[in-house]
Order: C-alpha cells, then structure tokens, then sequence
C-alpha cells in the first residue's frame, strides 16, 4: 500500500495521465446526463447495456493490460474471442461444462502459441499475435462455413451467462469483469508472478540478469491473455445465443485504446489492471451517447475516441518528462 | 592471507564458442573464501563471457570441463539458479528494474512473504535498514528510474547482500561511482570479506584493484595468463601480462611538446556560456590550430555540458561561441559540422554506434552525401573510404561488412573516430575516448590523437583519467561547478598540479 505514497511533488501531466480514464468517464456521464436526462441514466433501459457491453469488452481487455505491462501487444484476442464462441456453440449440445471447458482450452492453447513464439522465438509481438488472429478468424470461418452457430435450446446455462443479473441489477459479465480484475490486481500486487510482469515491462535485459524468467513469464501473460479472450467468446455465445465467426473484429484496436485511456504505460512496465475497467466504461459510453442521439454519425465514435486516445498519451509522453525534470532538477 | 584457505569457486577446462569465435580456451582458475580477486585482461579477453557463464548467463559448451561451487560440481542453467547458490552479480550496466520502486529492486524473485503474499511492509523496511547499512538514506517506497545513478548503484548493492551471497562479481561497478562512493563500495567489500564472502573484481581502473584486491588473474584472448598475489604484482607486471608486451614505454611515456601549438591561430572561442539551469556558469575557452586542448574537472563540473554548447547539440545558453572571427549560434550539430566541427560523444553505445550496422555504415555516415552520386550511395566508393581508414588506423574487424557491435570497444572507438576524421574536421571534440577500453587500445589511440593534432585538426579532449590528459594534452583547462577555474601550460602539466586546481579552485595565473 505504502507505494501510493508521496502524492505530493506529483505533476498536473502526470496527475492527468494516472486519471485520465476517471476524468474522461466523468465527463461523458455529464455530457450524456445534461443532453438525455433520464433517458440516459435510466440504469435498467440504459446503463445496464452500457456495463454489459464494456464488460464483455472489458474481459478481453485484461488480457490486453497484461500484454501491455510486459511491453508486447495481443492483437489476436478479438478473433480468438470469435473462434471461441464458434467453439463453444459448437460444443454446447453437448452440455454447458464441455462447452465452457472446451472454450478456455482454445483459448489457452492459442494464447500459449502466441507466449512460445514471442518468448522463445522473440519473435516481434505484434506480427506473431498479427498470425494468430488470421488463424483464428480463419478457424473461426471455417467452422460452421462462415455461418454462425445457434445456441438453439441447448445449454441453456450459456445465456445466463450472457444475459443475466445478479440480483436483477449486476450483469454476470460485470461481475466476471469485477471479480477477474480483482483476482488479476491481487496477483499483479502480491505474487512475484506479478512484480515479475513489472520488472519485463520495465527492462526486459534488467529482470532476466535479476533471476527472473522472463520467457515463462511472457508465456504465462500472453496465456492469461488467451484464456481472458476465451471468457470474452464464452460470454459473447450467451449473449447471441450463437456463435459468431465474424463478431469482434477490430476489437483489439479499440481494446488498445482503452488500456492506453486507463492509464497503462504504452512502453510497458507502468500501469494497474482495473484501469482497463474506466477505459472500456470510456469507450462504450461514447457509442452509447451517440447511438441514444440518433442523428450524429456512428463514425463520431471512432473520431472522438481517437483523439482522446492521442490526449491521454500525450499526458503519458508530457508526464515522463515531468519525471526527468524532478529527477535531475 | 586468505581467512579460510577453502577454495569456494573452482573453475577447470571451460570453453565457451559462439558461431565464428572461440571466446574461452580451456580457462581454469580458483576462488577462496572470503578472498578479493581482480580479472584482468584487456577487452575481448574473455572476462565478461567467464563472468556470464558462472552467473548463469550462459552456459559453458558441454564437454570435459568442470565447474565447482562451494565444493559441488554445478551448472547453473540461468541468472535465478545461480543466485540461489550465492553467486550475486552488480553488472556496469545497471541492471534493475526503472519501474519498479527501490524496495522492490533489492527483493525482487526473493520477497518477504506472509500467506503466500509479497509482505510489502517487512519488505519496505528491510529495504529501508539495507540500505541504511550503506550510507543511504532515501524513500525506499519510490520509483527506481527517479533515483540518480550512485543511488541505483547501491541499490544493486543491496541487492546483492540482500540475498545468502556467497560470491559477489562486480563487474566495472565503481564506473559511474565517485570517490566517495567508491570508498563507501570497497569498505563493504572488506566487510563481506571479513564474512567469509569472496568478491570477484573487474575494472580497469588499475588504482581500485590495488586498493581493495588480494589477487589478481589474467587473461588474454580468451586464455588464462597466470594468477598472483597483488603484492607481487608490481603495476608494470600486470599491465605487461594484460598486453602480452612491455608496457614501460606506455606508461612513461613523455609528450614531447611543441610551444607552437598553443599559439597558434583561434579557431574556436567560447566566450561566458552560460546555462539557465546553473549546469555552465561563465565558460572562456579559446582552442588554438593544431593544439590538443584538455578540459579537467570533476564529474558535474560542465566539460560536457560545454562541448555540447559547441557542437550545437544544445541550443539553449546564453554567452557567445566564435568560430573565427565570426560569432555564431548552430542550430543542430549538422550546422556545426558544416563549419567543420566533430564530436565523439562519452556514450559509445547510446550515441555513438549503431550495433547492428556494419561496420562500413558506421563508418561513412557522416559522409554519405560526399559518396553518393545523385542521392545515390556509391557502394564501392564507402568500400573504399572504409578500407582505407581499417589500414591507416589499424582497426581490427575481419571486413568492412562485420556489424559493429561484434568488434571490441577499442575497435568500436576507432571506427567512431574515423567517422570524424573522414569529415577533415578542423575541430574534433573528443569526450572520454578511452572510456572502457582496454590498454593496448588506449595506447592506440592516444598516438592517434597525437597525428590528429600533428595533422593541424585542434583537438578538445576530456578525460577524468588525469595520467591521460597529462600524456596528451598541450594545454590543459580546469572546470569547476561550470566555471573555468585555472589553466596549465606545457611543462606545467602533471597530475598534481591538475588536482591541486581542482581542490584549490583557483590558480594564480
């Protein structure tokens, strides 16, 4: 706890940067209540969408976060999500546990894939995961010959698991999303798994010569990655009721952008995992904002998201360089 | 002398191949507890790769040899294995992790745990009394990259005692440390070895070793030389032993002067720079044609700060700079290399060397547009150039198209250095050429500073190494906190009277 020390000597960049996501969540909850009033925070009719949808994002998303503390990107989870709810229809006549079971293991072996050729080939992140994710949508597609596959009336556990609410207020998404980021935050702080992904993050040569192995731990992080991306498609099938070859494409790029907003470190090594929740909230709530005026071009989404995506780097970039200016002042 | 006569680390027959190079030839040699041992050997004599194979770094190549740790045969697989057999290294280049706070640099893979938990608050304070136990007081719950780097050093330190360490390696650790750090280094090391802990020294500042080393061993091209008792190793010895040749004629060597350098006619002159920051308070040079000018000081004490001024790498100072008789104000060192300025930069690998370029591609950079024809690269033209400068300056490589970082750090240098020289610069800036380098380089490439400045090129030479300024230099200039505080004159150099301007700040000139 004693980390979060020493708030004092913190600059206004670095302040904005470590809570950009808040800031930006913030505001578009007044901006949605000042133009929508009640409309928009109807919890039942609206805000309930707005958290299952980041949710579902959100999962995803951790995995993402992971890959990014250790400075590598995941460009293969939306389509794993994909081939993973392809997957998990496929199987659930077979009943909902197979089906789930069945679900993770694909994820996880493509996720492992991705962890073995970065870690022990070194191949660059970003072009390895780039193959996984064509060969999952091209898994995916080829299934059920580009046609998604219906839930019909089997497993019928899978759609509460997509649609249904604790107490008739939480989403099952959300509380997996919640109870994931808590799980994930506590490794992160108190497993040396955990500090280990900092110390790759921070310097990759630095924590291998400091006796950590930073090959398992690469495939281990890009693993979880995996299985997160798994969840996402597990959720996505009860969501649907199918399974959906062509869902979630592009994710990966708005799920980046998210990490960045919750304030993870683009050079890795820097960041907390429950950003990722403000950052997912941050992206939904545009869509949601728009889709609720009706008039404004859904394009506005991926514009204003943009620049507020190159805002909260620049504070990244502007709070760095705060740091060195204490360090050598 | 040794406290125990126990031989802790024992080392038969190892060999170590990379694809092409034959680092290691059956070296063997032996460690006892509780004593200080140097490895000496100039650069590529293979100590780093020893070093790297008994930290687990990499591996020996499988065969007959034998590796012998507190009396087990072993072989660490990785950097953790052999921490957990008491093998703890402190590498030159920091290798902590920026992000992470101190506490956790010094415990990481070895936490406190509680529950199966990292125990944050016992971590914190042991932290805290660790580092304590150095002479270090600072928030240990801060981020690492914030703390300067005598600091991190430390903490490496601490790390490294933090664990069952059985042997310490310090490889070129006093390198960014100052005296009284190092001072504060080597009290430890005598306590560790009061402790029974062995400590393996590698450095080439030779005073250090005799300092705090009881032995010291030898290689040379990837061979074992010989190991002796320092008390018997007079410095001449060892130096001969590193180099394989008589090395008297190095160290005494004399500089013959010629007063006419230092009056010949100003190229350059720097008149009351001065930085915002406090870095420069109030620079006066004037560099004559031909001369090699020294800057002296101390760390922090604006010699580099000041040749950026000049190479107009930075920009935001307030005073005059003249190249002639003309003041003017570089906008970026491309400006300044027009006027026929140069710079080889302290730094070799961060703002030198471009590792995974050849070595011809390295060497002609500064040159492409000379080389090309109509934008385009004349291939056998920068064959040539580069061919050229291998002969006349002796630079070791097996050919023009070897990446550069497989050369040695003297070859590095000398590559770097006939970048300059391919631009007939009138000025070259040299920041601490011999930084790193071993001795049979440095003598290299002191003679080559010696034909730059017979050539005509001036030359503005900064060195911490006052024995090299004072072989090098016609005329010397003191700095202190970003102030020129004395000057010497030919016969006036020597090392004493460099140090007594230093300690005095002043001179009456």
């Amino acid at each position: 706890m004693s980390r979060e020390r020493g708030i004092t000597g913190k600059s206004v960049g670095q302040r904005i940067n470590e809570h950009s996501s808040v800031i930006a969540v913030l505001l578009l909850l007044a901006l949605g209540t000042a133009a929508y009033g009640m409309t928009f925070l109807n919890y039942k009719k609206n805000l309930i969408n707005v958290l299952h949808t980041a949710s579902m994002m959100g999962i995803m998303g951790l995995g993402v976060n992971l890959c990014f503390l250790i400075g590598a990107r995941d460009l293969s989870v939306g389509a794993l999500a994909a081939l993973v709810s392809m997957v998990t229809a496929w199987l659930a006549p077979r009943g909902y546990l197979p089906a789930i079971l069945g679900g993770l293991a694909v994820g996880a072996l493509f996720g492992a894939c991705n962890g073995v050729i970065v870690g022990m080939f070194k191949v660059q992140p970003f072009i390895a995961t780039l193959g996984t994710q064509l060969a999952a949508r091209g898994f995916a597609l080829l299934i059920n010959k580009e046609l998604s596959i219906s839930l019909g009336s089997s497993a019928p556990q899978l759609k509460y698991i997509g649609n249904g609410n604790l107490f008739g207020l939480i989403p099952i998404p959300a509380f997996i999303f919640i109870t994931l980021i808590i799980l994930l935050s506590w490794i992160l702080k108190y497993r040396d798994f955990g500090r280990g992904v900092y110390a790759v993050g921070g310097d990759e040569n630095s924590a291998e010569m400091m006796g950590i192995h930073v090959v398992r731990t690469k495939i281990i992080v890009f693993t979880i990655s995996g299985l997160m991306a798994a969840a996402s498609g597990i959720v996505l099938c009860g969501r649907l009721s199918a399974g959906q070859p062509t869902a979630c494409e592009g994710w990966e790029m708005t799920i980046m952008a998210a990490v960045v907003l919750g304030g993870t470190s683009v050079r890795g090594g820097i960041g907390r995992i429950h950003g990722i929740f403000l950052g997912c909230l941050f992206v939904t709530f545009i869509t949601n904002l728009i889709n609720l005026n009706g008039h404004i071009s859904a394009y506005w989404k991926d514009i204003i998201t943009g620049i507020v995506l190159l805002i909260a780097v620049l504070a990244q970039v502007y709070g760095d360089r705060q740091k060195e200016k204490i360090k050598h002042g | 002398m040794h406290l125990e006569n126990q031989v802790l680390l024992e080392m038969k027959q190892i060999s170590k191949t990379f694809p092409g190079v034959k680092a290691l030839k059956n070296v063997h040699f032996k460690v006892h507890k509780g004593e200080v041992m140097a490895f000496m050997g100039e650069n590529g004599a293979g100590k780093s790769t020893l070093i790297k194979i008994i930290t687990g770094y990499y591996r020996r190549d499988p065969g007959e040899g034998q590796f012998l740790f507190d009396g087990k045969e072993v072989n660490p697989r990785n950097t953790d294995e052999a921490q957990k057999l008491g093998i703890s290294t402190i590498f030159q280049e920091l290798n902590l992790s920026p992000y992470l706070s101190v506490a956790e640099n010094i415990y990481i893979g070895n936490t406190p745990k509680k529950k199966g938990m990292i125990d944050w608050d016992t971590m914190n304070q042991n932290a805290k009394k660790a580092l304590l136990d150095l002479g270090v007081d600072i928030d240990v719950t801060a981020q690492l990259s914030l703390q300067s780097t005598a600091i991190q050093q430390m903490v490496s330190i601490a790390r490294a005692l933090a664990r069952n360490t059985k042997l310490l390696i310090m490889d070129e650790a006093t390198s960014s440390l100052d005296t009284g750090e190092v001072k504060v280094l080597f009290d430890v090391v005598r306590a560790l070895k009061s402790r029974g802990i062995a400590t393996i020294f590698v450095t080439h500042k030779m005073d250090e070793i005799y300092q705090v080393c009881d032995s010291a061993t030898i290689f040379k091209d990837g061979e074992y030389v010989d190991c002796l008792p320092l008390d018997q190793l007079p410095k001449l010895k060892l130096i001969s032993l590193m180099i394989g040749r008589d090395a008297s004629e190095l160290v005494n060597k004399r500089k013959i002067y010629d007063p006419e350098k230092v009056k010949g006619e100003v190229i350059c002159r720097v008149e009351g720079v001065q930085k915002a920051n406090h870095r420069l308070n109030g620079i006066n040079l004037e560099i004559h044609k031909g001369e090699v000018l020294g800057l002296s000081g101390l760390l922090g004490s604006g010699r580099t700060e000041t040749a950026k001024v000049i190479f107009g790498d930075d920009v935001h100072y307030d005073g005059e700079v003249y190249m002639g008789q003309t003041a003017i104000r570089f906008k970026c060192p491309a400006d300044a290399m027009k006027k026929g300025l140069a710079f080889c930069s302290e730094d070799r690998k961060a703002e030198g060397i471009f590792p995974y370029m050849s070595v011809q591609d390295n060497l002609t950079m500064t040159i492409l547009s000379k080389i090309s024809r109509f934008g385009i690269l004349n291939k056998r033209e920068q064959q040539k150039r580069t061919l050229e400068y291998i002969q006349k300056i002796a630079i070791k490589t097996p050919g023009p198209s070897t990446k550069i970082k497989d050369l040695s750090g003297g070859n590095q240098q000398k590559v770097i250095l006939s970048r300059w020289l391919a631009t007939h610069p009138d000025l070259i800036i040299l920041d601490e050429p011999t930084r790193g380098i071993d001795v049979g380089a440095k003598g290299e490439i002191e003679d080559l500073i010696k034909q730059i400045s017979d050539s005509g090129i001036s030359v503005l030479y900064i060195s911490s190494e006052l024995d090299e300024l004072v072989r090098e230099c016609d005329r010397i200039v003191i700095l202190h906190n970003g102030k020129n505080v004395g000057e010497l004159l030919n016969e006036e150099i020597s090392s004493d009277a460099i140090m007594d301007v230093i300690a005095h700040g002043r001179i009456d000139t």
